[in-house]
């Protein structure tokens, strides 16, 4: 009893202190925004405290979909179509959106992400990220994780549906666990991502009806159509901006 | 077990709520390339409601990308006149290139 008390006293004391240099802190660097960098001191401590709250079994799971070309392409329509807006076709984290979240998504092309096994990866995109912008995107239905283990024991030649680009699954935006092990093929792939692929990958990002009507204004511009000069400026949107 | 909790409650603490930032639109600038150097490109661009022709200075680094179609260029590979597509970011001044990008080889 005594010393769950003391645990329990050592909790508030220690939530207490951390607010009160948090405040301190913060004060001093003109308030909390999100245009700012976590600290070293910050980072440590969330990726730290990001594996120990991640179950011990998921970091030693492995993929039930064989490493191919084709999970390699449908992973890719995938993240451009869902994971782009924040993380930039390329990975790199440098999306208009993705530069105004804190923390910042990591340039998944880099150690940070690359170093993680296969389970972690998978845990984090069907679990999320909590205090980061990073949502879970996994429904947690038998059926996927079911759909997963027939495709894993499929004949090679067996047609396993994948959802195109821009094909929703209605609104329900949850990835399958096969949706997400594609992911997973393609985030190892990101550090050998062709030119060619990311042009590819901005033709399939999500667009409003001004962005695409922008797009097709560029494609005819470039195109040589359209004789009446373009406005100096115009919107437009990408994924890996 | 006490260390978790503690090391948890830091990290409540000191980790904000991420906010929802706000998706700033790509700009871009159309029109022809006047001039291009090192850390230059110079575009001629007509206003489209005004009709108002203007040369466009926008600064280039290391980071530009630059394209031909869906293929890498280099800055090297522009030619003066040549029709030009310039993102540059949230369109602020000065203004800077993120990516250049050229029709490709007909």
């Amino acid at each position: 009893m005594f010393r769950l008390l003391r645990a329990l006293l050592l909790l508030i004391v220690a939530i207490v202190a951390a607010v009160l240099v948090t405040r301190w802190y913060t004060q001093r660097r003109g308030g909390f925004s999100a245009r700012a960098e976590p600290s070293a001191f910050e980072t440590a401590i969330a990726l730290r405290a990001r594996r120990l709250m991640m179950p011990a079994d998921a970091r030693s799971r492995t993929s039930p979909i064989p490493p191919s070309a084709d999970a390699v392409r449908a992973g890719m329509e995938h993240f451009a179509d869902h994971c782009a807006i924040c993380h930039g076709n390329d990975g790199s984290g440098q999306s208009e959106l993705g530069k105004g979240l804190y923390p910042k998504p990591p340039d998944m092309r880099q150690q940070r992400t690359q170093s993680l096994s296969d389970g972690e990866i998978f845990w984090i995109i069907q679990n999320g990220v909590r205090f980061t912008g990073m949502p879970a995107f996994g429904g947690g239905d038998e059926d996927a994780s079911a759909q997963a283990d027939a495709h894993a024991h499929a004949p090679a030649d067996a047609h396993v549906h994948a959802p195109a680009a821009g094909e929703h699954h209605g609104e329900d935006e949850h990835h399958s666990e096969e949706d997400t092990w594609k992911l997973v093929q393609f985030i190892r792939h990101l550090p050998k991502l062709t030119q060619q692929e990311l042009s590819e990958m901005e033709r399939l990002n999500p667009r409003g009806p001004d962005e695409r009507e922008e797009q097709e204004k560029i494609d005819d511009f470039l195109g040589g159509r359209g004789l009446a000069p373009p406005p100096a400026h115009s919107h437009g949107g990408r994924g890996d901006k | 077990m006490i260390s978790r909790i503690a090391l948890f409650s830091a990290w409540l603490a000191l980790i904000p709520v991420a906010a929802a930032a706000h998706a700033g639109h790509e700009h871009h600038v159309l029109g022809t390339i006047k001039t291009i150097d090192a850390t230059h490109i110079v575009v001629q661009t007509t206003d489209e409601k005004t009709h108002e022709v203007k040369a466009v200075a926008i600064s280039l680094n290391g980071t530009t990308k630059i394209r031909r179609g869906d293929e890498a260029a280099k800055r090297s590979d522009l030619r003066v006149g040549e029709r030009v597509v310039v993102s540059v970011g949230t369109g602020k001044e000065p203004l800077k290139a993120t990516e250049v990008r050229v029709a490709a080889q007909p």
